[in-house]
């Protein structure tokens, strides 16, 4: 029996996350050979798996990723650095 | 065991270069998988200051920044960890199988067909190329519930697998694989109803 776009929209999820079975993949492939919207859905899935990546890894566009640490919090996290730096030196 | 300053070449270095050279990329990276300011300065100050503690232990085999980074994963991990524990208990507990078919039954007909089909979002590496996407997705991770944004980011931007999401956030196999379709789910919508629907205003309907 056909697969209904719902199993098919799971799967194209899981195949994100495991490799499908030989018969997973036959199904969801003839499924998306006549299914614009799953299709679309797959393609979709993809490019967010690749905005997530370029996210992870830096690549993306300038601007997109926050700026670097606030000056403030900078200050604060140094203090108490210092503060454990050196009790450290001190008990060692 | 303090001859730190006579062993610092072959050693980690220093906790405030860590912060000089390191601080922003720790930053960003605590931001990516938090989305909170506050909180990813946290993490950056407790990454640093458990490096400290570690000092000794660090082997040389990695570089400095990936032995940093490493080191606030498993604290980012560990605070998702105990928000799932303390605040969304509620959120796990209403995500018994039944519940979470029927959100996401309301995506789709008696038959199981999309009832707004996805639309075509084009070329994949256009798509890439706007500035205008990423501001959509950014705004998209912001609007997700919690529980699912924390997986999702878990699972994207960590790497981490189904498994190792399912035993550190003590959640079954079935609420993980539910929550990251749902998160993906939510995404698409989200990203086509801005970000297309910018795209395409007057257009469509």
């Amino acid at each position: 029996m056909m697969m209904s776009c719902k199993e098919v929209s799971m799967l194209v999820s899981a195949s994100l996350d495991r490799r499908l079975r030989p018969w997973e993949r036959l199904t969801v492939r003839a499924h998306l050979f006549i299914c614009k919207g799953c299709t679309h859905f797959s393609r979709q899935m993809n490019i967010l798996r690749a905005a997530t990546r370029e996210l992870a890894e830096g690549r993306e566009p300038d601007g997109v990723a926050p700026s670097g640490l606030p000056d403030g919090a900078r200050r604060r996290i140094r203090d108490t650095l210092r503060e454990h730096h050196h009790r450290g030196d001190d008990h060692d | 065991m303090a001859k730190a300053t006579g062993e610092e070449q072959q050693g980690p270095g220093d906790p405030e270069q860590w912060l000089a050279r390191y601080g922003d990329e720790l930053f960003r990276y605590a931001m990516l998988q938090l989305r909170d300011t506050n909180l990813a300065e946290d993490m950056v100050q407790e990454t640093l200051l458990a490096a400290l503690q570690a000092r000794e232990r660090y082997s040389g085999r990695s570089s400095v920044k990936t032995w940093l980074i490493g080191i606030l994963k498993h604290k980012v991990v560990d605070h998702v960890r105990k928000e799932v524990r303390e605040s969304a208990r509620e959120d796990i507990a209403g995500l018994s199988d039944q519940r979470a078919e029927a959100d996401i039954d309301e995506l789709f007909d008696a038959r199981g067909h999309w009832i707004v089909p996805p639309q075509d979002w084009g070329d994949p590496e256009r798509c890439l190329e706007q500035g205008r996407f990423w501001e959509a997705l950014q705004a998209c991770l912001d609007r997700l519930k919690v529980l699912q944004a924390r997986i999702f980011t878990l699972k994207e931007i960590s790497g981490l697998s189904n498994e190792e999401i399912c035993k550190e956030l003590e959640v079954t196999a079935t609420n993980c694989w539910v929550l990251l379709y749902r998160a993906r789910m939510g995404l698409r919508r989200c990203l086509e109803a801005g970000w297309r629907g910018d795209e395409r205003r007057g257009v469509t309907e």
